[in-house]
């Protein structure tokens, strides 16, 4: 208890050199903890198209000419011919997944100054791509049946505006009508997908909220924005080529889209190839950022306990211990580390990025302490009396 | 008869090989309950390394130490943490103390490593009866940056007498000190012994060890005792 008395009057009486040193650690952990939040989002998009490496996998090109496309988009009977072309891609039962959404201008989901993007992904989605909730649950089997009130995930940053179980309306982005939706969970930070089609973009899902769609049933699907956008979202997991061909051939005889299939390998090689570098990339920086943080901390420490040694001789006469001494500068530096941790923890929240990052501060703390401590301990009590007269 | 503390043939020896240097080469010494000795030499001979081993600052390289009868060499750093608390007060020349405090908070360090804790009530006695003692009491919520050199010593002295010990060591108490603030001091010093306070003190100054009971002179890491004139 008195050690951290002593510990905080420390801090206060080196207060520009502990200010210093605790907005560095702000910065330290705040960098830290994106830069790892961003590495593990990453490295699970990069494990799920790892899975994909190898395994044949195709995504429809779409080769309808503009003026065919605006004839389909104003003839009503195209919905119904689209329903019956996605009823059958679901009868020959290849194993596929489909995500897609709206975002951007004129986003009609605007909560707490936030543009709410609106995503819909298949079952399939989410078998492959590992995503993690904070609270509440994941979807089941039976959310991805259609029911009256919509079971939806909240993405992270809007965590604060939304509670699991309660129930809201959303609007949707390809019908426009108002749908009931109920939150069924909280997605982690940075929880995002890969999006192969366009292999650059790393989509991220913290501002959005994530509808079930049962692929195998496309005639639930009403607008033709949806079942357009569900179509070329499609990435079919397949080797059958025959069947792939036969969908083509549906297509044409629907007189629907020009489709035509392409294997996702090359997007997908091209996507691990630049994934991988921007984890190797993020990991750079964050060892670069905690070499220095580090290297700043270990100064600013040593120039604290040479202008303590004094003191520190002072209550050795008066009965104090090496032990006592040495508590007296882990508290202060545990101090400034808890309280330098809280920003991240307040802007971050509960995720497996803060609980490395809480991890991290620990290790950093011993191996801060390492040199001062050392140092402390090495030196002998006349010593430490005479290099403070 | 017994003695507070008692030191047979106790040497320290420093470095190794060729820079080997030996600053205490078999040193005896018994101190009894009201003495008041001053260990008198020239700088280097010794005098400091042996206040450092009776204050249990550093460990003798060989010898015998005990305090109250009790071997020093078996003692755990805990149980020497609580006798440099409790049974040794130390004076040093340049007062030792923090400079942003203030004289109470000066004064009540030691508190803080006490075995047996106080209360506030009796902290609070212990410090104001101190300070009436030697005469600062007025003094109590000053930083001891803004005080006299003969203040800040009487501080000292003052931090040194809280937890009631039963030696004082002195090394150099008025070596940064005038000729007339340093008979002030002694006088302090003194008076303390004459109530029973046992008082050791570390001085090349002659008119210092003047004021002690009992002198020796430290030479060449060997104590002699002086006999009187």
């Amino acid at each position: 208890m008195q050690q951290i008395r002593f510990a905080l009057f420390d801090i206060l009486r080196n207060l520009r050199v502990n200010t210093f040193f605790f907005l560095q650690m702000i910065a330290v952990f705040l960098i830290f903890s994106y830069s790892l939040g961003s590495i593990l989002a990453l490295s699970d998009g990069l494990r799920s198209l790892e899975s994909l490496r190898g395994a044949e996998a195709y995504m429809m090109r779409d080769s309808t000419t503009p003026e065919r496309e605006n004839q389909l988009f104003s003839d009503p009977e195209t919905v119904p011919k689209l329903q019956e072309f996605y009823d059958y891609i679901a009868s020959a039962s290849v194993k596929q997944y489909a995500i897609w959404g709206y975002d951007g201008f004129g986003n009609p989901n605007v909560v707490g100054g936030i543009a709410i993007n609106q995503r819909t992904a298949s079952k399939g989605f989410f078998d492959l791509f590992k995503l993690r909730v904070i609270e509440g649950r994941m979807f089941d089997a039976k959310d991805f049946e259609k029911c009256e009130v919509t079971p939806v995930l909240i993405g992270y940053s809007l965590r604060d505006e939304f509670e699991v179980g309660s129930t809201y309306d959303f609007m949707d982005g390809g019908t426009g009508q108002e749908t009931s939706c109920v939150v069924v969970g909280i997605l982690e930070n940075n929880a995002s997908y890969p999006d192969i089609r366009n292999p650059m973009h790393l989509i991220s899902l913290n501002n959005a909220y994530l509808k079930p769609f049962d692929v195998f049933s496309g005639s639930s699907l009403e607008s033709l924005t949806d079942l357009d956008m569900a179509l070329s979202s499609t990435i079919f997991l397949t080797g059958d080529l025959d069947t792939l061909r036969s969908i083509e051939e549906k297509s044409a005889e629907l007189d629907l889209f020009s489709i035509r299939f392409e294997t996702v390998e090359s997007n997908l090689e091209y996507f691990i190839d630049i994934v991988t570098k921007v984890v190797v990339y993020q990991l750079l920086t964050s060892a670069i950022i905690l070499l220095f943080g580090a290297v700043g901390m270990v100064a600013a420490l040593l120039a604290t306990q040479k202008k303590n040694m004094r003191e520190y001789s002072i209550h050795i006469l008066c009965g104090a211990r090496m032990v006592d001494i040495s508590l007296r500068l882990t508290i202060q530096v545990a101090l400034i580390f808890a309280l330098a941790l809280l920003p991240t923890l307040i802007v971050f929240g509960l995720s497996l990025a803060n609980a490395y990052t809480i991890l991290l501060a620990l290790i950093l703390c011993v191996l801060v302490l390492v040199v001062p401590l050392w140092r402390l301990n090495s030196t002998s009590i006349p010593t430490m009396i005479r290099i403070s007269e | 008869m017994s003695y507070l503390f008692e030191l047979s043939g106790v040497t320290k020896t420093f470095g190794k090989g060729d820079t080997k240097l030996h600053a205490l080469n078999g040193v005896d010494l018994a101190v009894s309950q009201g003495e008041m000795l001053a260990i008198k030499g020239v700088s280097g001979s010794g005098k400091s390394t042996l206040l450092n081993i009776i204050g249990l600052l550093t460990d003798a390289t060989k010898g015998e130490y005990l305090i109250r009868g009790k071997q020093v060499s078996l003692m755990s750093t805990k149980k020497k943490a609580q006798i440099r608390n409790a049974f040794f007060g130390f004076v040093v020349q340049d007062f030792a103390l923090v400079e942003k405090l203030t004289v109470k908070q000066n004064i009540a360090i030691p508190f803080a490593y006490r075995q047996y804790k106080l209360s506030s009530k009796e902290k609070r006695r212990r410090i104001e009866g101190v300070l009436e003692e030697l005469g600062i009491s007025e003094k109590i919520n000053v930083p001891v940056q803004k005080l006299s050199g003969g203040q800040r010593q009487r501080v000292a002295i003052a931090r040194a007498l809280i937890n009631e010990p039963s030696v004082i060591l002195a090394d150099e108490p008025t070596g940064a000190l005038d000729t007339s603030t340093t008979e002030d001091i002694m006088g302090v010093l003194k008076s303390l012994n004459e109530k029973g306070k046992t008082i050791i003190t570390i001085t090349h100054d002659h008119l210092v060890a003047a004021h002690c009971n009992t002198r020796m002179t430290m030479s060449d890491g060997r104590l002699y005792e002086e006999k009187p004139a």
